[in-house]
């Protein structure tokens, strides 16, 4: 009798926790594939804010999976038909203006995408929070909230020490992202809302990201409109395609 | 005979020979001291240099250098590392890979030099070992570890123990590679460029990281003799210098090094140049002074019948024995000071502009020409400064001599 | 009295010995002296041939830049800075300069760099810029007809893309709107090979150029200041930053050289600590030369002050008269040896001694060695003189003094 109560208390908790772990997969998945699927193309908005300027850039974009990546500047003018092309862990540039196709060397990857506080880091970036993280959930104060710790695992190449994700109860879609160093200090955190339906899923349309560290930076990012799961065509992700697109 | 005597008059008036061979062989262990200091400092120079990093001399591929380039690795490094390895002149030679790329961490990012080194080799090639301030200095079982420069660390706010991430591009393919590693100490070199924009770690693991396994860019060597590598015909230069590799010296590595050193050298000649005219100026002084104040002597010997022509040989005989004794004096002292100051070295660098990469201590160099050419010329020279006083003892008239003698 | 006017009487009566003591004293300190100067002389070529390659002598920075320099960290060139600056009396040059990391390729090629916007004739009168163009040209007044901005890169850079008079380069930067900044370039002038060693790899255009690449209008990184002497950096750096502090210029800092090339001027201190040692030596060869003339001349007097004593003078008398004499002789043979110093250094430090090969030093060829009229270099021999003389008296006025009349008037 005893043994099976042992039995099945440990069984309970295997499968409680089984069930956790399938749950904990399905939000890190979430949290990884956001805005993504095997393929999705989208218009957005970006604001990037810092001490010394402020600048407003509309983008289209195209995706396939977690790994092709296509971006084209459509505003300011000035910067009209500049375009990011990231296929696996190459990264190309392209600069309509002196007609260039250029490769990413690592120590050009000064921080920033295109001056935003996304860094070319988090573009180009290998590990995913489904892989790379170990993740534990937390007691939540919000009964619609989720709250999950992830910490990056010792061989994956992140430098931070630990992430508080708070998802959604009810679509585990993302709301907050917090970035913390080894030391338990609050380095970044990226914030989601405006979350609406488009291109048949629901989604959160501003993404915001608030870098601790360096005073008077903020970004934001608007997805204005697009769709998952359109046909691509196959020559989206190419250098050709790189230089076509004005 | 008048050898004898011009010995014998020496030993006579010891106060006066004494002071006038005082003045021969001070002058003379000055002359050549200071010239073994200057070429101390020379080497001192140099060898700072040199010796806090980079090396005596380097092989690279012959494209390497100009930009860097990841693929252009050194062919055969086995072959030549090998063939170092037996060189009877070469003491240590040190394997690195050398990339740009970029390091991360929670508070920044920067784009830095990532240097692959073989710890071992390198701390005996290098003073890395001695810059550590924090932490500590890499091993080759090191998986993890990178060590990088104090301005470096204070840009990123990291501290030993922290993450970073490490990207690189890799060769032929230019894939971007990135890995996680924990700062395990922390240099100071003293020197700007290097605290801020350098980080290194093993080479093996930059090789995997590059996937440049087996290849490597640059071979720091060293000398046993550092004097070896400034001889640009050495023939070790040509023998590695084949199949689109170069050897190259320091001289040719730091081009504005070779121009600091020859306005040194030029300096150095300017003071023993200096100091000779002093030395000379000293030994005139003093030997015209003890022989006009023996002019009474000299009046007496001719008054006996020594010949006019006797007269002027024995004066300068008497300089040149002088010379010779004081020379030999001279020289004994100086090799001692030499001797014992070229071992111990000389320590007079203030403490407030040492750093790791300023070599402390001067070593005087001696040099046969210091214990030939030098004595050689203050004995030649001593001996023609006595032939004006000898002349004038040759023509004097005994009578008149003998009177003045008396002042 | 009655000793200082002996002292002189007997000086003068012995015409011969004095002459030769006093011959010794001067040689000695002229030799010092001028060994002095050119020591200093050489020191000081280094560093003129340095920062006048170079950084200038004194470098104007928004604050924090030198520890940290980045794209932001610039302030505004306008005619309060510049009319400020050229007000001080110590200023000679300044050359404003905008200072940016980028990206330069050349078809396939490509490779890090800095640009460097300078204004062409202010930079020319600085560092010499010009003279330093090895192929093509500088930059000249006239407007190009090209659309294509004019560059002049270093011989390395041009090594490193492969890239030749008329090569259009592309460079690709941050600017500091946030945007990225890219642009075609053409080169019109290549610099000599000598001139690598200070700049590795740079790209120089002009500043209006360089302001619109990167969208800094009107920005600066730093000016560069030459004065009248590079001895002035420390105060010459104090004065500027407190006149652009009064008038209103806020944030801005002003460093010597000594302080931007740290490592330079670290490496020449320790140099310089070797001096001492030389001066020493020197000082010593000269005291002995001095010490033997004296001890020569005095010694070979005792008949005479055996005579002396036994007149009565007493030991105290005799030693005072002979330290006095040396004294005396030590004072004029330094009045003398100041003028033959000042003198003899005088053509060496306005001709200086040609160096056998003209050496260069970041492209600056430096052809002579000058000396400098530095105080030290006349009172550290005046010192040396009048100290040795001082010992070297002590002992034959002592001798002098306590020897046996008898005896004294025996020897010679």
């Amino acid at each position: 009798m005893k043994k099976l109560l042992m039995f099945s208390l440990v069984f309970v908790l295997f499968g409680l926790s089984a069930a956790e772990t399938d749950e904990v997969n399905k939000i890190l998945d979430m949290m990884d594939k956001v805005y993504r699927a095997d393929s999705s193309k989208f218009e957005m908005a970006m604001e990037i804010v810092t001490p010394n300027w402020k600048r407003t850039m509309k983008m289209k974009a195209w995706s396939e999976g977690m790994n092709k990546t296509f971006i084209t500047i459509l505003s300011p003018r000035k910067d009209k038909g500049i375009a990011t092309l990231k296929v696996d862990q190459d990264m190309w540039n392209f600069f309509p203006k002196v007609n260039k196709v250029m490769k990413v060397p690592p120590s050009m990857m000064m921080g920033s995408w295109m001056g935003s506080d996304f860094t070319n880091d988090d573009l180009v970036k290998e590990t995913t929070f489904r892989d790379d993280h170990t993740a534990e959930l937390l007691k939540s104060d919000d009964k619609d909230v989720i709250t999950i710790k992830l910490v990056p695992k010792e061989s994956a190449a992140s430098v931070w020490g630990k992430i508080i994700a708070k998802v959604r109860k009810s679509d585990y879609l993302p709301i907050s992202q917090e970035y913390y160093d080894e030391k338990g200090r609050k380095i970044r955190i990226m914030k989601f809302s405006g979350y609406k339906e488009m291109g048949g899923r629901l989604i959160p349309a501003v993404m915001e990201i608030v870098p601790l560290n360096k005073k008077g930076h903020y970004t934001k990012i608007e997805y204005l409109k697009g769709e998952f799961n359109v046909k691509l065509k196959k020559s989206t992700f190419t250098l050709r395609n790189l230089q076509k697109m004005r | 005979m008048l050898l004898k005597m011009a010995w014998r008059n020496i030993f006579r008036n010891k106060r006066r020979s004494f002071i006038a061979a005082a003045a021969i062989s001070l002058g003379l262990t000055a002359l050549i001291f200071v010239d073994a200091l200057q070429e101390g400092m020379i080497i001192n120079m140099v060898k700072s240099a040199t010796s806090s990093f980079m090396g005596e001399s380097q092989i690279h591929n012959e494209g390497f250098t100009n930009a860097l380039e990841v693929e252009r690795t050194i062919k055969d490094p086995d072959g030549i590392m090998k063939g170092l390895s037996k060189e009877p002149l070469i003491k240590d030679f040190a394997p690195r890979i050398k990339t740009l790329g970029m390091i991360t961490s929670p508070g920044n990012v920067q784009s830095l030099m990532l240097m692959g080194i073989d710890p071992q080799k390198e701390k005996a090639l290098s003073k890395m070992d001695e810059a550590m301030i924090k932490g500590e200095y890499l091993e080759d079982s090191d998986e993890r570890g990178v060590i990088i420069g104090s301005r470096l660390a204070e840009i990123l706010e990291v501290e030993v123990g922290d993450r970073l991430v490490i990207t690189v591009a890799q060769a032929n393919t230019g894939e971007m590679s990135q890995e996680m590693m924990r700062l395990k100490g922390i240099f100071k070199l003293g020197i700007r460029e290097m605290d801020r924009g350098i980080a290194f770690i093993p080479i093996t693991r930059a090789a995997k990281m590059l996937g440049l396994e087996g290849q490597i860019h640059e071979i720091a060597v060293n000398f046993k003799d550092h004097k070896k590598s400034w001889d640009k015909n050495l023939p070790i230069w040509k023998k590695y210098s084949k199949n689109g590799n170069v050897y190259k010296n320091w001289m040719k590595l730091m081009p504005e090094m070779e121009a600091m050193l020859s306005m040194t050298a030029f300096s150095k000649y300017m003071v023993g140049f200096i100091l000779f005219l002093l030395v000379a100026g000293v030994i005139v002084n003093t030997l015209f002074m003890s022989i006009y104040e023996r002019m009474f002597e000299f009046g007496v010997m001719r008054a006996i019948g020594v010949k006019p022509f006797k007269m002027g040989l024995l004066v300068v005989f008497e300089s040149g024995v002088l010379a010779f004794s004081a020379t030999v004096i001279g020289i004994i002292t100086s090799l001692g000071l030499s001797g014992i100051f070229s071992h111990v070295g000389i320590d007079y660098t203030g403490t407030e502009f040492v750093s790791v990469s300023i070599t402390e201590l001067i070593y005087p160099v001696m040099t046969i020409e210091q214990y030939t050419s030098f004595p050689i010329a203050l004995v030649v020279f001593t001996m023609i400064v006595g032939i004006y006083p000898a002349i004038h003892a040759a023509k004097i008239q005994p009578a008149d001599a003998m009177k003045k003698g008396t002042k | 009295m009655i000793l200082f006017k002996m002292a002189l009487r007997n000086l003068l009566k012995q015409k011969r010995r004095s002459v030769f003591t006093a011959i010794s004293m001067i040689l000695g300190f002229v030799l010092c002296s001028v060994s002095m100067g050119m020591m200093e002389g050489g020191f000081g070529n280094m560093i003129k041939a340095f920062t006048g390659a170079k950084t200038g002598h004194v470098q104007i920075h928004r604050k924090g830049y030198l520890e940290n320099p980045g794209l932001y960290k610039n302030f505004t060139l306008d005619g309060n800075i510049t009319n400020t600056i050229s007000q001080i009396e110590e200023v000679r040059n300044f050359s404003p300069r905008l200072v940016s990391g980028s990206l330069a390729f050349i078809d396939k090629k490509t490779t890090a760099t800095q640009i460097k916007g300078i204004q062409p004739e202010s930079e020319a009168a600085l560092t010499k810029l010009d003279k330093k163009v090895d192929r093509g040209r500088y930059f000249s007044q006239k407007k190009n007809s090209d659309s294509l901005f004019e560059i002049v890169i270093t011989n390395s850079l041009a090594e490193s893309l492969n890239a030749d008079l008329g090569s259009e380069i592309i460079l690709i930067s941050q600017a500091a709107d946030g945007s990225i900044a890219n642009d075609i370039f053409k080169v019109i002038g290549i610099l000599s090979k000598e001139s690598d060693s200070l700049e590795n790899r740079t790209v120089f255009m002009s500043l209006t150029d360089a302001q619109t690449f990167l969208s800094m209008s009107g920005k600066v990184h730093e000016i560069a200041v030459e004065l009248n002497s590079y001895k002035n950096s420390f105060t010459g750096s104090i004065k500027i930053a407190k006149a652009i502090h009064q008038n209103g210029i806020k944030n801005l800092s002003c460093e010597p050289w000594e302080i931007i090339e740290e490592q330079f001027y670290n490496g020449m201190m320790a140099k310089k600590e070797g001096n001492p040692i030389m001066i020493f030596i020197i000082a010593l060869i000269v005291a002995i030369g001095v010490l033997n003339t004296v001890l020569m001349s005095i010694l070979d007097r005792m008949r005479e002050y055996g005579v002396m004593k036994a007149m009565g003078a007493t030991p105290w008398f005799i030693f005072n008269s002979i330290v006095l004499e040396t004294l005396v002789l030590a004072f004029f043979s330094t009045v003398v040896a100041v003028g033959l110093g000042l003198l003899a250094t005088w053509p060496l430090v306005v001709y200086g001694i040609t160096y056998p090969e003209p050496v260069s030093i970041g492209g600056i060829y430096i052809k002579t060695l000058n000396s400098e009229f530095i105080p030290e270099a006349f009172y550290i021999p005046a010192l040396v003189i009048a100290v040795s003389s001082f010992f070297a008296s002590i002992y034959p006025a002592f001798k002098a003094a306590s020897a046996d009349p008898v005896k004294s008037m025996r020897s010679y």
